[in-house]
């Protein structure tokens, strides 16, 4: 089995599913704390938007679905931190746009429809050289935000307003966190496709969110989780020929379950 | 700081929030160690006055000087630090962190030492009786102990003024007792102006304090009344 890491594309899959495992997560914090879950779906719908414009203009899709997410995240943000709309307006408006444009241009420039459905799918084993430096260059972003600005972070997470008032450039903070969850969306979808990618981004983030007592702990314990999740789903998706992205999901919800349920009866009988 | 130094300086403030009029035409003035106590029925703008104040709200009329400076200026942004504000929930959905890292948090913006912030932290946490619980959940903590966490925060982050939302609210009576003996011991200790919105008036210490009292969208001044 080890053999097929020998095989380019396969090697180029592992290592990037691997950052992936270990970075993705840390964004995942980000979504559940700050509440962006609406904004995650509305980024996936960005990326089908990003497919549809890719396929009818033939540029690159990976290319296109960051830009489009990173123009749809930055506007949103202006948008409600300047207004009094709430966020999930915004998000539903522009999540209904999207998919609004893409079935339009799909519909004028006559591409397949399955074509753009496929690119929701994502494979770690299309990934081309290039797609892989860029995804290890933006893990290697996400890391190093989170190292540099750890504390700052972590007051931003814990609450804004009192984050501001003890001198921390919340705003910055805020729109780093919120183009970092727009570009981790495009590359999650291109890895492990819409339906999979919160079982990369979001499982290992809700293990450590759940399992962790102190904040340190919980950053770690999710890439760790991210890690062991990506690094285990990828072989059984090679023993029992399945997609990765299947198997990373199965490893992930089989131990999250279990250890949701130990400490379940733990805390209800001791 | 220096005693006698007009720390906030409110000059006919109005502020609107979504087209209503939630505080008209406001004025207040307190100095270097001056505490105060902002009471008033409920809805009546005591929290929208911390929260101007703060900066959080911009006013629709009048300005707000903070140690001498616009509360909206670029001068403020850069030593807003001295301002500490405690809301009435400092965290309100569950969220890994622990009570080291909850008082940490005052110091997040400031460019310091490892050393020094940890020195800084483990003093604010002793000052304020938190430091035997350092390393637990913020959340295992009860409502008094998580205020008295909120002042390890302001203490580490060295602000000269404390806003205080509601501290005493929801808190048993020796709880609220505890609370106020840690605000009394760091008032005299550091000279911290603080301004607190509260009901509870009567467990303060006698004629320390200064109210301002909300009515009929007036604010009504008394010196050293007992509190």
């Amino acid at each position: 089995m080890m053999e097929l890491l020998t095989f380019p594309p396969v090697f180029r899959g592992f290592i990037s599913l691997m950052a992936a495992g270990i970075c993705f997560p840390l964004t995942g914090i980000f979504i559940l704390r700050l509440n962006l879950l609406n904004m995650r779906f509305m980024l996936m719908h960005g990326v089908m938007l990003a497919g549809a414009v890719a396929l009818s203009f033939s540029m690159d899709p990976l290319l296109t679905a960051m830009g489009i997410n990173l123009f749809l995240v930055l506007l949103i943000t202006i948008m409600s931190r300047n207004s009094s709309m709430p966020t999930g307006v915004l998000t539903t408006f522009f999540m209904v746009l999207s998919v609004g444009v893409a079935m339009t241009l799909i519909y004028r420039s006559k591409v397949p429809v399955q074509d753009t459905m496929g690119l929701l799918w994502g494979s770690i084993f299309a990934l081309t050289a290039r797609d892989n430096h860029l995804l290890l260059l933006f893990c290697a972003v996400i890391l190093l935000f989170v190292l540099i600005w750890y504390r700052q972070i972590g007051a931003v997470l814990i609450n804004p307003e009192t984050a501001r008032t003890s001198g921390v450039n919340e705003p910055f903070l805020f729109y780093a966190i919120m183009i970092l969850t727009g570009l981790t969306i495009a590359f999650a979808m291109r890895l492990v496709g819409a339906l999979l990618l919160d079982a990369l981004v979001l499982l290992p983030a809700m293990t450590a969110v759940y399992f962790s007592k102190s904040m340190k702990s919980m950053f770690l314990t999710a890439s760790v989780s991210g890690f062991i999740f990506s690094l285990s789903g990828f072989f059984l998706a090679l023993i029992f020929d399945i997609p990765v992205s299947s198997g990373v999901i199965l490893v992930g919800g089989v131990i999250f379950g279990l250890t949701f349920s130990v400490r379940f009866l733990y805390e209800k009988y001791k | 700081m220096m005693p006698g130094k007009t720390i906030i300086n409110i000059e006919n403030l109005s502020v609107q929030r979504q087209g209503r009029v939630v505080l008209e035409n406001i004025s207040l003035s307190l100095k270097c160690g001056d505490t105060a106590l902002l009471t008033g029925p409920n809805g009546c703008g005591k929290t929208t006055l911390l929260r101007s104040i703060a900066g959080f709200l911009p006013a629709s009329e009048g300005r707000i000087t903070l140690f001498g400076k616009f509360n909206s200026s670029r001068e403020w942004k850069k030593q807003c630090h001295l301002l500490a504000y405690v809301p009435q929930e400092e965290l309100i959905s569950p969220f890994p962190v622990s009570v080291e890292e909850m008082a940490a948090m005052g110091t997040a913006g400031l460019k310091m030492s490892r050393a020094e912030r940890q020195k800084r932290t483990e003093q604010a946490l002793k000052d304020t009786g938190c430091w035997e619980m350092r390393q637990r959940s913020y959340f295992s903590l009860s409502g008094g102990e998580k205020r008295r966490v909120a002042l390890a925060r302001c203490l580490g982050q060295k602000a000269h003024l404390l806003l205080l939302d509601e501290p005493l609210s929801y808190l048993d009576t020796k709880a609220r007792k505890s609370f106020i003996a840690v605000l009394e011991d760091i008032r005299k200790q550091y000279n911290i102006t603080i301004l607190m919105v509260t009901h509870t008036e009567n467990e303060l210490e006698e004629g320390s304090w200064s109210r301002f009292h909300f009515k009929d969208g007036l604010i009504e001044h008394t010196q050293g009344v007992r509190l």
